[in-house]
C-alpha cells in the first residue's frame, strides 16, 4: 500500500487560511494508515476547534471516497457535497490530491498529508517499510523475493557493496543491508548458486527516466491480447 | 479495612472451599495455622469467595450480603416487587432491560460479577417480598471475572430448587444472558486490517474482498477495535458511538465547571449507595466505557469542542486491565491525543489519563479529586464554543 503521514495541523491551517466551509475527503482505498471516514471526521473537529479558538468562523463537513484515485468514483461520490465548499483537503497519497484536483473544478484541493512510498506493514514491529519502487521491470524471480531496488540503498543489482557489515547497511546501523538478506534467503531456498549470475545493467526506461508514466489500462487478465 | 476483601484468621475452619472458589488462585491455606490466605497480588476483587464460605469469615468492601440487602430495603418502599440484578459488565440499555424483563417498574441492582451474589439474596429478597427476580448474567465464556457467570448459574439453579420445594412458582427465580460484542457494519467496512490485528482475542477474521468478520464466540467486549475502525463501521452493543457522543454533549451542557470523564467500568466499584443518584454530582459528567480501551478519541474532541474544560481517562493500571489491552491502547490514545489538542491550540494538560483499581479502597475518588484540584490551578479555560471573538 501507498504509506502516508499527516502534515501537521498549522500546515494545513496555513493552506485553509481565508477559506470558509471547507470539506475534508478521507480515502478507503491503499492509503496507509488507512484515512477513511473516522480521520476525516477528526481532522474536520481539529480544524473546527483550532479556528475557532482564532477567533476565525468555518463550516467543515467530512466525507470518504472508496478510492480517490480513480476520477469516475472521486467525482460521482463528491460532487453532490460539494455545495458552497470552497476548499477540499485531501486525506489521500499525492495522486487522490491530483486526481480531485482534475474532477473539482470550483474549489482548490489541498494535501492533507505527505506521501512517502510504498511499502508492507510489520503489525508485530508497528512499523511500515518501503518494499516497491515501481520500477516497472520485476527482478524478483532473482532475488529470493527481496527487492534490491527498493532495499538496497544504492539500488545495486549484483550485491553486496563494501559498506555491508554484520548484516547491516552503512547508511543506518539499523537497516538490513539487502544484499545479506537476498544471500540468506537463496541459501535457505538451496539455490545459493544464483548469486554468482551476474545481472546486467538495469534499463531504467521503464523507470521515471522515460516521464510521466501511463498505461492503457486491462481491466483484468483476460483483456490482455492472447500471445499466440 | 486495608484491602477490600479480607478473611478472619480467627474464624476459618480449614474447610478448604474458598481456595477452590477463587478463580485466580489468590487463596492458599496456611497448613502451620490452619488457616484460609489471601494473596492480595493476585486477588482481583471479584468477591466470588465470600458467598462461597459457609461461615461468613470473608469480609468485602464492595457489595457485602449485608449492604446488598440495606440496598433492596431501601428500594422496596415504594411497593416495586421485581429484582433485576444484573452484572455491569453484561447490563443492557435501558430499554432493553425493559424489553428483557417484560416489566416497567423493577429495582434495578448492578454489580461489578454475578459471581459474587450470595444465595441467601436471593432468598432473603423474596422473604421480603419480591416477587420475581431477573438475573441477567455474561455468557459463561465471557465472564471477565473467569468464573463468575459460571459461579452463580450454579448458585440460581440451588435458589430455583429451593424455592420450588418451598412451594414458590417455579419462574420466581429467571437466569436470563447478555453479552456486549462487537458488530461490523459489513457495507462500512474497508478492510483495512486494524480490528484484525489488535483484537487481543483474535475474534477478527479477514474475509476477502477486505471485509472483517467479527466472532461473536470470541469477543470478549473490550471496544479496542472500536476507535481504530477507520470506517467507523463496528459498533460495540451498549457503547455505540452516536449514543455515547450524545451523552458527552449532555454532560458537559449539564455540568459546571464543565469536566467530563470518561472510566473504565472495572477501575472502580462503586458503593451501593450511590449507584443510583438520581442527581448526578453537577461538577463532574461521567460517562462509563466497558473498557478503558474504548475511549474514543472523537469523544474526547467532541467534548472539547462541546466546550469542556477538562478531559479524564480513568483507566486500569495496564496489569491489571480486565480485557488484556484496552488500558495500554487508552494510555497510548491520551498521549497522542495530546499532541493533537496542543496543535489545535488546547492546553494538553486539560486531558489527564489516571489509573484507579477497586482494589485500592477510595482510588477513584482520589482520582476524581486531584483531576478537579489540577483543572483548579489550570484556571478557565479558553473555551472553543465562545473562541476569542
Amino acid at each position: 500500500m501507498i504509506v502516508t503521514e499527516e502534515k501537521p495541523l498549522e500546515e494545513i491551517m496555513s493552506f485553509l487560511s481565508g477559506h470558509k466551509k471547507i470539506l475534508i475527503a478521507g480515502c478507503d482505498g491503499c492509503d496507509q494508515p488507512p484515512r477513511g471516514l473516522r480521520e476525516a471526521k477528526s481532522l474536520a473537529l481539529l480544524i473546527e476547534m483550532a479556528s475557532k479558538l482564532k477567533g476565525e468562523e468555518v463550516e467543515t463537513t467530512y466525507t470518504t471516497v472508496i478510492k480517490q484515485c480513480d476520477d469516475k468514483i472521486a467525482h460521482s461520490t463528491l460532487s453532490p457535497v460539494m455545495e458552497g465548499v470552497d476548499a477540499v483537503v485531501s486525506l489521500s497519497c499525492g495522486i487522490g490530491v491530483q486526481v480531485l484536483s482534475d474532477v473539482l473544478e470550483d474549489a482548490p484541493v489541498f494535501p492533507g498529508q505527505n506521501t512517502m512510498f510504498m511499502g508492507s506493514e510489520e503489525r508485530e514491529m508497528g512499523t511500515v517499510s518501503e518494499r516497491c519502487a515501481a520500477c516497472g521491470n520485476c527482478i524478483l524471480d532473482q532475488t529470493a523475493g527481496i527487492c534490491p531496488i527498493a532495499r538496497c540503498s544504492k539500488s545495486l543489482l549484483n550485491g553486496p557493496c563494501g559498506g555491508s557489515q554484520d548484516g547491516k547497511c552503512e547508511v543506518d546501523k539499523e537497516l538490513d543491508c539487502a544484499w545479506q538478506l537476498i544471500h540468506d534467503r537463496l541459501k535457505a531456498l538451496g539455490r545459493l548458486d544464483q548469486m554468482d549470475e551476474i545481472m546486467p545493467i538495469n534499463d531504467w526506461s521503464t523507470s521515471t527516466h522515460g516521464g510521466t508514466r501511463r498505461t492503457p489500462k486491462e481491466m483484468m487478465f483476460m483483456d490482455r491480447p492472447r500471445r499466440d | 479495612m486495608d484491602f477490600p476483601i479480607d478473611i478472619h484468621a480467627d474464624d476459618c475452619g480449614e474447610c478448604r472451599i474458598c481456595p477452590a472458589a477463587c478463580p485466580y488462585e489468590a487463596i492458599e491455606i496456611d497448613t502451620e495455622r490452619n488457616v484460609a490466605v489471601l494473596d492480595q497480588e493476585k486477588c482481583m476483587i471479584c468477591g466470588i469467595c465470600a458467598p462461597a464460605c459457609p461461615i461468613d469469615a470473608i469480609d468485602t468492601y464492595y457489595y457485602d450480603p449485608n449492604a446488598l440487602k440495606g440496598y433492596l430495603e431501601s428500594k422496596m418502599t415504594d411497593g416495586a416487587d421485581t429484582l433485576v440484578i444484573y452484572c455491569r459488565g453484561s447490563a443492557p440499555s435501558d430499554e432493553e432491560l425493559v424489553e428483557m424483563v417484560g416489566v416497567e417498574e423493577f429495582i434495578p441492582m448492578a454489580i461489578p460479577c454475578i459471581g459474587r451474589m450470595p444465595l441467601d439474596t436471593y432468598m432473603d429478597a423474596v422473604n421480603m417480598g419480591i416477587e420475581r427476580i431477573f438475573v441477567i448474567a455474561c455468557e459463561e465464556n465471557f465472564c471477565r471475572f473467569t468464573e463468575g457467570a459460571e459461579t452463580n448459574t450454579t448458585k440460581m439453579l440451588t435458589a430455583q430448587m429451593m424455592l420450588e420445594d418451598i412451594g414458590y412458582p417455579e419462574d420466581t427465580v429467571t437466569l436470563l444472558r447478555n453479552t456486549l460484542v462487537a458488530e461490523v457494519d459489513r457495507d462500512a467496512c474497508i478492510g483495512c486490517g486494524n480490528c484484525f490485528a489488535l483484537c487481543p482475542f483474535d475474534a477478527v477474521t479477514m474475509e476477502s474482498p477486505g471485509i472483517s468478520n467479527i466472532d461473536p464466540e470470541k469477543c470478549r467486549g473490550c471496544g479496542i477495535c472500536v476507535p481504530y475502525c477507520t470506517g467507523m463501521a463496528i459498533e460495540l452493543k451498549k457503547s455505540e458511538y452516536e449514543p455515547l457522543s450524545k451523552k458527552v454533549e449532555a454532560e458537559v451542557e449539564r455540568t459546571e465547571p464543565k469536566l467530563v470523564v470518561f472510566g473504565c467500568q472495572w477501575s472502580e466499584f462503586r458503593l451501593l449507595d450511590n449507584i443510583y443518584e438520581e442527581h448526578l454530582p453537577e461538577d463532574i459528567g461521567f460517562i462509563e466505557l466497558p473498557c478503558s480501551g474504548r475511549i474514543d478519541p472523537l469523544h474526547v474532541l467532541e467534548a472539547f469542542k462541546n466546550g469542556a474544560e477538562g478531559v479524564l481517562i480513568v483507566a486500569c493500571p495496564e496489569d491489571l486491565c480486565r480485557l488484556e489491552e484496552g488500558s495500554k491502547h487508552a494510555h497510548r490514545r491520551a498521549e497522542s491525543l495530546k499532541a493533537l489538542l496542543e496543535e489545535a491550540g488546547i492546553d494538553p494538560e486539560r486531558l489527564q489519563l489516571t489509573e484507579a483499581t477497586p482494589r485500592i479502597i477510595g482510588s477513584f475518588a482520589n482520582a476524581l479529586e486531584h483531576f478537579k484540584q489540577n483543572m483548579k490551578e489550570l484556571g478557565t479555560a479558553k473555551k472553543v464554543e465562545e473562541g476569542t471573538g
